[in-house]
Order: structure tokens, then sequence, then C-alpha cells
């Protein structure tokens, strides 16, 4: 694994627009760059995990699915802020896989870790 | 490793914008720009946020095209207004973007 440190931050809800998706395109290929990925979802971004999504729409693809196999692309540092679930009447018991809370200070250290920051 | 964390969207409540105090780190910046600028209307009044900003060392700016298209007067003396020129040297002076 490289050295270079590459934080994905999620920050919209996932169907508006098509940024959901190419954020998944983009940690998907920096992932296979062999780059020291990390991916927070914060804010809005915190509603792409969320349980029972569901398409009447069969053009339409449920991308956030792919969330939970993230770990089998070698990405494995997935953290979520915890006041945004929070403040969002959610909890860890909602979204579809388990992902490690950040306080907002932790927020800090991880974004002033990074190499790369890259927001969708 | 300095970080210039650039806001883009409106928060009604400025709530987003208090919190990247707990996101920024000395010597970080943050830029409002679009809808962000907003925030300098806001009923809550930014003068602690100001304060906090200046206490920890991060500074603030407004980008003002932004702010006259959308009839935003700045009442902080501690939020300067910067030009695209100026906006430009700060994504150059620091070393990473966070813009959300």
């Amino acid at each position: 694994m490289s050295d270079e440190k590459i934080l994905y931050v999620i920050s919209r809800a996932a169907y508006s627009n098509a940024s959901g998706q190419e954020a998944l395109d983009a940690i998907l290929i920096g992932a296979s760059f062999d780059l020291d990925v990390s991916v927070l979802f914060i804010h809005d971004g915190v509603f792409q995990l969320k349980q029972g999504q569901q398409s009447s729409d069969k053009g339409l693809k449920l991308f956030t699915k792919t969330y939970k196999a993230l770990a089998d692309f070698g990405v494995e540092k997935i953290y979520i802020h915890d006041l945004s679930i929070a403040s969002r009447g959610l909890t860890q018991s909602d979204l579809i896989c388990t992902v490690t809370p950040l306080d907002s200070l932790a927020v800090g250290e991880l974004i002033a870790q990074q190499a790369k920051v890259f927001t969708f | 490793m300095s970080t210039l964390f650039v806001l883009n969207r409106s928060w009604h409540d400025s709530v987003w914008l208090f919190e990247q105090l707990a996101f920024a780190r000395p010597g970080d910046s943050i830029v409002l720009i679009e809808d962000a600028v907003l925030a300098l209307q806001s009923p809550i009044n930014l003068g602690s946020f100001s304060a906090k900003c200046a206490s920890m060392k991060i500074s603030v700016y407004a980008l003002q095209d932004d702010c006259q298209l959308r009839g935003i007067n700045n009442q902080y003396r501690s939020i300067s207004m910067i030009d695209y020129l100026s906006y430009v040297n700060l994504v150059v002076q620091h070393d990473k973007q966070v813009a959300w």
C-alpha cells in the first residue's frame, strides 16, 4: 500500500444527482491504485448508508449497496460523523453496514492526516 | 499541512459553519462562496464564531462577488472580503482543500 493518504468525503444524500455514484466510482479507482484510502460519511451523506432503500424504477441502480462490500476492495477505513447521524434522527442500527463513528474533533484529525481530500 | 475549507452551501441555522471550528486546525482557512455567504446575513450573530476563529488562528474569508450578487453586506470586520485572485492565492497557499 502506498503512503499517500487519500480521504473521500461523502456529504450529500444519494439520488438527486450523480455525485453519489461518482463518489463510489472514485473510491473504487483509488483503492485499485493501492492508495491508503479512507471514506467519511458526513452531513446529509450519512443518508447514503440508510437501510431500506428501494427503487421502483428498474433503470435506477441502488449503488449504495456497494458500500457494504468496500472491504472486499481493500477499503477498510470507513468512518461516519456521529453528530451528523444523531442530528438526523438516525443511529448506527439504521445503517446498512458497520462503520466507525468519529466525533467532530476526530474528523478534524482525520482531515489533517490526509495528503488529499475529495468531497462529493 | 494546512487545509482550506471551502463552504458553498447555505446553512439556515449556521450549525454547519460553527462545526467547521471542530474540523479546522490553527493555520487553516475558511472561505465562504456561493450560498454560504448567506451566513453573513444570519440572525445568529457570528461574533463568537469570528472570535473563536481568531483565537484558533483560523482565517475566514468571503467571496466579494458572491456577496454583492446576493445583496449581502459583511458586518464582520474579522471576515475578509476577497476577490477571485485572492481566492486562487489561498488555494495555492494551502496544502489541500476540503470543499463541502
